[in-house]
């Protein structure tokens, strides 16, 4: 198995194509603006050795591969449970070295670089949104994959066609968060790339508002979850569509979409040149294990542990070729165990916050068996949303109607009405895909009464 | 608790007996031992059948292995399970990580660890709040 390493040479060794990412001193205190590189002409070389006399570029090592499968008779031993032990004793502290009760305490994470959080506020609700959002997402789809398609060509990215489409997202995103993201949550098997950088770009956008980020911000953040995984235009047909596991060199020629993407995106202006970072470092982990670098916590650009997230979420919960996508809850259930080992800490709390438990297009069941879909989330109480009921206790079909829980609405029992669990998109044939096509029409202005256009 | 079946028209079956619940910081990483080599992961949710993990990278390409985990009792007991046999039913292996699904294989295993594994699942249940990561 190939994997990267760094590797120190003198600046006088070096050559055109080399991957430099590390240099003997700070890179604050030199003149280049990226933290690693490749370079790319004389120049490139001459100002290294002006500024350097050693630096680290990427190396290819090849480790020997995993062991093989145990022996059959081991393994009967095993499945024969010979080997398994139960023991108990008293602790002062908690558990061993590898628990994660002795992960830090919550609070060390490095601040935002925004001082000032912008509250925000729905301009519009989610029933006047949804209609416009239908349509950017539609459009905005069409010009990722226009953009991936073009890549495979040997085009440049059009960026003005890019901002664009960024521009009508966090314009959809400011006026309602949650338009847009209940569109995310309709995954297709098919354009999975395509797909997955516009749920990204959604989803950063929406976390980026909730963190109370300006809206200049947001745009570049928005632009980097776009184009974070624009580098997967490289890897080749038959592997990135392929529907059964992986060998462990086609593992690794995934993960080299991290820079592929970074030297498709070098010619962007200066402007967003940010998205370049996050093309590169958004598989970096906090605990330095991450690739292709292994940065430190402290060299990981920002707004990547923030596109980290977002990606982190839509993966887990879209549909592959080779795979159906899990609930909303397993994502959540992973950001929130792996927070400060893989995710900054802070912020995959707040991107759960920002999510909430049941987000909009969740699926779920209440705890009297109807089954019912979130419409839309109370900021101060994200256990109680407004949902669609459209399922009964029988799961059959019943006549749809909107219930808001925080307003302690009572079901045909007189009982609360309140969520038992979540259930993956298609449970029981509610298809949020469906619901969306006939298309819902909200009437009476206190939304209490919903009904789809049939 | 009967098994859920909950329709299937995007290929998706809820096909666990038990609800998962959430691994809190007394649920310690787990160890997986495959074919001598060790693997450690991340414990992301247990019931008495079996342990969602999720892993930086993969693990090999086999159908099973044995597991050992520790969980802190609010009382401060240990209990500490080792060489637990499971195979693995579930694998989403994706560029930002991967997660498995274990099935414990107790057929044959004593049963103070069938006990033990009731009584984490027991505990866990009791821990668990409607407000499951506590915000």
């Amino acid at each position: 198995m190939a994997e990267s390493k760094e590797l120190q040479i003198s600046v006088q060794e070096l050559e055109l194509g080399m991957h430099v990412v590390r240099l003997d001193r700070e890179w604050i205190e030199t003149d280049f603006l990226m933290q690693g590189f490749v370079i790319t002409s004389w120049d490139d070389i001459e100002a290294l050795q002006r500024q350097c006399e050693y630096v680290f570029v990427e190396a290819k090592i090849v480790n020997s591969p995993p062991p093989p499968p145990p022996a059959t008779r081991e393994r009967r031993r095993e499945k024969q449970g010979l080997f398994a032990r139960v023991t108990r004793r008293k602790t002062e502290y908690a558990s061993s070295p590898s628990s994660s009760a002795s992960r830090k305490p919550i609070g060390t994470a490095s601040p935002p670089p925004t001082q000032h959080k912008v509250a925000y506020i729905n301009k519009i609700n989610v029933q006047s949104e949804l209609p416009k959002a239908e349509n950017t997402y539609t459009s905005a789809k069409g010009t990722v994959k226009s953009i991936l398609n073009g890549i495979r060509l040997g085009r440049m990215i059009d960026m003005n066609q890019a901002r664009e489409t960024v521009n009508t997202v966090v314009d959809s995103v400011l006026r309602n968060k949650d338009a847009l993201a209940w569109l995310t949550k309709i995954k297709e098997k098919d354009d999975y790339t395509a797909e997955h950088s516009l749920n990204v770009c959604i989803l950063a956008t929406t976390f980026a508002r909730h963190l109370g980020h300006d809206e200049s911000d947001i745009r570049k953040i928005a632009l980097s979850g776009l184009l974070h995984d624009v580098g997967k235009s490289r890897i080749p047909d038959d592997i990135l569509n392929k529907e059964g596991r992986f060998t462990d060199e086609e593992f690794q020629i995934m993960k080299m979409h991290t820079t592929y993407g970074r030297d498709l995106l070098m010619t962007m202006t200066s402007e967003d040149r940010i998205a370049i970072d996050v093309a590169h470092s958004h598989h970096e982990r906090v605990d330095g294990r991450g690739y292709p670098r292994q940065l430190k916590e402290h060299q990981i650009p920002y707004f990547a542990k923030i596109v980290a997230l977002a990606d982190c979420y839509d993966a887990i919960t879209s549909h592959r070729c080779y795979d159906s996508g899990r609930a909303s809850m397993e994502a959540l259930d992973i950001i929130y165990k792996c927070r400060g080992s893989q995710f900054d800490e802070e912020l995959a709390l707040e991107f759960i916050k920002c999510i909430g438990i049941y987000p909009p297009g969740s699926i779920v069941q209440m705890s009297n068996g109807e089954v019912a879909i979130v419409l839309a989330t109370d900021e101060n109480n994200k256990l109680k949303p407004k949902v669609l009921m459209v399922l009964d206790a029988q799961k059959q079909t019943c006549r749809e109607r909107v219930v808001d829980l925080n307003r302690n609405a009572l079901d045909r029992n007189e009982q609360p009405y309140a969520i038992a669990h979540e259930l993956a998109n298609g449970s029981y044939g509610v298809d949020l895909r469906e619901y969306l096509n006939k298309g819902l029409v909200l009437k009476g202005a206190n939304d209490d009464e919903l009904l789809t256009d049939m | 608790m009967a098994t859920e079946d909950t329709g299937d028209s995007f290929g998706f079956t809820e096909k666990r007996e038990l609800p998962r619940l959430l691994c809190p910081p007394a649920f310690s990483n787990s160890l997986l031992e495959i074919g001598g080599a060790q693997y450690e992961a991340d414990s992301i949710n247990f019931n008495r059948n079996g342990l969602g993990i999720f892993v930086n990278g993969r693990l090999p390409n086999v159908d099973g292995g044995m597991v050992s985990f520790q969980f802190e009792r609010e009382d401060r007991q240990l209990i500490e399970i080792t060489g637990l046999p499971f195979e693995l039913v579930y694998s989403n292996e994706t560029e930002v990580g991967s997660q498995y699904g274990l099935k414990f294989e107790t057929g044959g295993v004593s049963d103070d660890v069938k006990e033990a594994l009731r009584e984490i699942e027991i505990e866990l249940g009791r821990q668990a709040t409607m407000n499951r990561y506590g915000l």
